[in-house]
């Protein structure tokens, strides 16, 4: 039982949106911003000195973010529950962030009022439902299932587009261009992808993309 | 999308039940229900001679464990999609269910036109969304994230409140019995059936409960209460 308001870090690296966001929570009676942190390693350090009931923490950091930043909270701290704020809306990124234990998914662009209601939610160790965890749950059951029924392997949406911009020939930064990601995270997808099929090189991936359908080896060749 | 045949199979103990839900479903262009039966073992020495793309299980009475069927189709036939149809709203239940790999739970209360929504949906790979689906996937990453948020509340009485307040104070059996104006057994008897209910192995428990719920506060001051 709390006797006194809610401690919530905040973890996001961009300054502007991490102070205006505590000016805005600060105001609310029932909770109180006692950590700011531009990162994980920041937050963590923190974390040693102040003691906190919810992180609020954004998807993308650079260095540890995503699931491995929920898991390495979780491991000191079991108890703190994490509320991920972000722009992005990969469903696959999103559902994979599940199997680490999240209690709910905020988009940036909702509503300020949304995230104060999922904070009072979470506080009470619920899941904070909305349409985009929906959707996440779903994602994560449906890409579980076909593991199953197709003996073992899986590739999900934005690992087939990868592969359907690979065959046409793009860059890796071309392809991240194409889905606002990095090309360090292309070159891990595409590394991620082999490792799954157990493919050695981008030929054996492409032709175990050939074989399931994923890209028509009819497709003509065009010259650059 | 091509139109194809969708072979569906009905597994439900109740006869009345599975017979019109056949004829309902062969009044259907795309369906044809290639198999239908009441128990396991007759559904599996079928399965073995016939294609079905869709197994519609009913859970027609409580004994029947779909599990363990749920499980040996996973394994035996991984390709086969089920759809289980039942009376049952049982959070528990369907939870257990999705973790066996279903593709949607329909409740028989519900409108004809949601089933065959739902083979169509289930035909195309997808999982078929509904309240019921939507509501267990969110019970089961609860319980997952934090085990006892799913439990039921435990309503305990005035009687009962008051007893562990005066056990928070210290209180002996003699004493409570005196304030609730009864016998010291019944006290006894009442502790004990109070330790049951909630689940506490000791007096321990029952002060933690107590303090969890909020019916006793603990402050900061400790005040010694005199031994007489």
């Amino acid at each position: 039982m709390l006797f006194r308001p809610l401690h919530v870090a905040i973890v996001d690296d961009h300054a502007l949106f991490r102070k205006t966001l505590k000016n805005y929570l600060s105001e609310q009676r029932n909770m109180e911003v006692v950590i700011q942190a531009s990162g994980m390693p920041d937050l963590l350090e923190k974390l040693k000195s102040y003691a906190v009931e919810i992180v609020l923490m954004d998807l993308f950091m650079p260095g540890l973010h995503g699931s491995d930043a929920v898991k390495s909270v979780h491991s000191e701290y079991p108890h703190i529950k994490i509320l991920v704020l972000s722009m992005s809306n990969d469903l696959d990124l999103i559902s994979e962030l599940l199997d680490s234990g999240i209690h709910g998914y905020i988009s940036k662009a909702d509503e300020p009022d949304e995230l104060v209601k999922a904070i009072q939610v979470v506080s009470e160790d619920r899941i904070y439902h909305n349409k985009i965890f929906t959707e996440a749950l779903y994602r994560n059951k449906q890409n579980k299932i076909r593991t199953y029924t197709e003996g073992g392997i899986v590739l999900n949406e934005r690992e087939k587009r990868v592969i359907q911009l690979l065959w046409e020939e793009k860059s890796n930064k071309e392809i991240g261009d194409e889905l606002f990601l990095g090309v360090r995270s292309v070159e891990k997808i595409r590394q991620d992808i082999k490792e799954k099929i157990g493919a050695k090189s981008t030929v054996g991936l492409l032709k175990y993309a050939i074989s399931k359908k994923i890209i028509g080896a009819t497709t003509p060749f065009t010259p650059v | 999308m091509p139109v194809s045949l969708i072979h569906l199979a009905i597994i439900d103990e109740h006869v009345l039940f599975r017979k019109t839900l056949k004829s309902y479903l062969s009044e259907h262009k795309n369906f044809t229900v290639v198999l239908q039966t009441s128990n396991a073992f007759e559904l599996f020495d079928q399965l073995s001679r016939s294609t079905v793309d869709i197994l519609l299980m009913g859970i027609a009475v409580s004994g029947f464990n779909a599990n363990n069927t749920l499980d040996m189709i996973r394994t035996r036939y991984p390709s086969l999609k089920v759809i289980v149809l039942s009376m049952s709203t049982d959070m528990d239940l369907i939870s257990s269910m999705l973790e066996s790999g279903i593709y949607g739970y329909i409740c028989k209360a519900d409108e004809p036109e949601e089933l065959i929504n739902a083979i169509r949906v289930v035909s195309e790979d997808r999982i078929y969304r509904n309240r019921l689906f939507t509501e267990a996937l969110y019970w089961n990453e609860q319980t997952r994230i934090s085990p006892y948020a799913n439990e039921r509340p435990i309503l305990v009485n005035e009687r009962e409140k008051k007893m562990l307040q005066l056990i928070w104070e210290e209180k002996s059996n003699k004493e409570i019995a005196e304030t609730l104006y009864l016998g010291v057994r019944s006290i006894e008897k009442i502790r004990q059936d109070l330790k049951e209910k909630i689940g506490a192995r000791s007096t321990i428990g029952l002060i933690k409960y107590a303090i969890n719920k909020g019916i006793v506060i603990p402050s900061d001051r400790h005040s010694l209460s005199v031994i007489n």
